[in-house]
């Protein structure tokens, strides 16, 4: 069981590694603010935050001070993430908008608190990593993301139906909101595990919490590197939406 | 949000072409743009082209017009001359960004 809940971890550290990467190439390319900022998101939450994390969870029993050291190095990239997730929001769904700068501003003076409490913190090993103003602030961004994105996907799902949209693009959308409502259970989850201290049910919120990181891997890799079979269903409604078919 | 000038213009033909009542006619083009997945302050054109030929027809038969695809075709005509709108929607800007995403 210790095997498939590390696969579920690194399964999702490089998917959110490659995707992550993946975004800032097209960035480099676009000049645009969402992909560069989904894309450091990713690197920074996946590519920088989950190694720290995997080896905390790996050495906290044998090398409890090693492991909590991990722990709160791990808050740093994935803070940032955080806050780059609710900035990809922003320019993503609601360019216009003024209001998510409020937001996003609460967010960042959240995540931002926590970050300075960590590195002016005496000992480390006394540094509580729960700190729940933080987890919340940092799951309210892939909340707002989850949330746009169903609501995105309901009106492209309308528009496919008669051509004013993409099915591949629309198809995408509800693969990301899957992958944003598994990165806040995960979030979540992974938290709650920290607080355990029964081993019998920290065995099962970790296979919870690596089921969740499988699911959210599969949804990220159908949305960007979809096998051809998949390419060919979603590509068979395109041909249903042009022939007129609802 | 003010509704887009496509709308407006549409709602007004279409109460001349049908005699219907032009609030009635406002909820009645509301109504298609709902059901496409669209909102009266950033339908554009083509949209309402395409509202036009395959959802506009079913509704105004529904509501006792007579030839219903006959004044959709002359309409489509008009609205084409109006040019631009739907630069408000949101909607079509995520979802361009969406396509980004997927290139290679």
């Amino acid at each position: 069981m210790a095997a498939i809940v590390l696969a579920g971890s690194v399964l999702a550290w490089l998917m959110g590694l490659a995707v992550g990467a993946r975004l800032l190439r097209i960035a480099a390319r676009t000049h645009q603010t969402p992909e560069l900022a989904i894309g450091l998101s990713y690197v920074l939450t996946a590519g920088f935050g989950f190694p720290p994390l995997i080896l905390a969870s790996q050495l906290r029993a044998s090398q409890p001070d090693l492991g909590q050291m991990l722990l709160v190095f791990a808050q740093f990239p994935i803070c940032a993430g955080l806050f780059a997730t609710s900035l990809g929001a922003w320019r993503i769904f609601r360019p216009a908008a003024r209001w998510p700068g409020v937001l996003i501003a609460l967010i960042w003076g959240s995540t931002a608190t926590f970050v300075g409490r960590a590195i002016l913190a005496e000992d480390y090993l006394d540094f509580r990593v729960e700190s729940w103003n933080a987890i919340l602030a940092g799951t309210l961004g892939w909340v707002w993301m989850s949330v746009e994105s169903f609501l995105l996907w309901s009106k492209l799902r309308k528009r496919a139906r008669f051509g004013l949209a993409s099915p591949e693009v629309t198809n995408r959308v509800l693969l990301w909101g899957v992958s944003s409502v598994a990165a806040i259970v995960s979030s979540a989850v992974g938290r709650i595990q920290i607080e355990i201290t029964d081993l019998d049910v920290k065995s099962f919120v970790a296979l919870a919490h690596s089921a969740d990181l499988w699911a959210c891997a599969i949804a990220m890799w159908l949305a960007f590197f979809p096998p051809v079979a998949y390419r060919r269903r979603v590509a068979a409604q395109r041909n249903l939406a042009a022939q007129g078919g609802t | 949000m003010a509704d887009s000038k496509v709308f407006t213009r549409t709602c007004e033909e279409l109460a001349k072409l049908t005699g219907l009542d032009l609030v009635a006619m406002r909820g009645i083009v509301r109504l298609a743009l709902k059901e496409a997945g669209l909102h009266a302050s950033a339908v554009g054109v083509e949209q309402m082209r395409v509202l036009l030929s395959r959802v506009l027809p079913g509704e105004l038969k529904a509501c006792g017009v007579t030839d219903p695809e006959g004044v959709c075709a002359a309409l489509e005509r008009a609205v084409a001359g109006l040019g631009g709108g739907g630069e408000s929607d949101e909607a079509a800007a995520a979802a361009a960004v969406f396509e980004r995403f997927g290139r290679r």
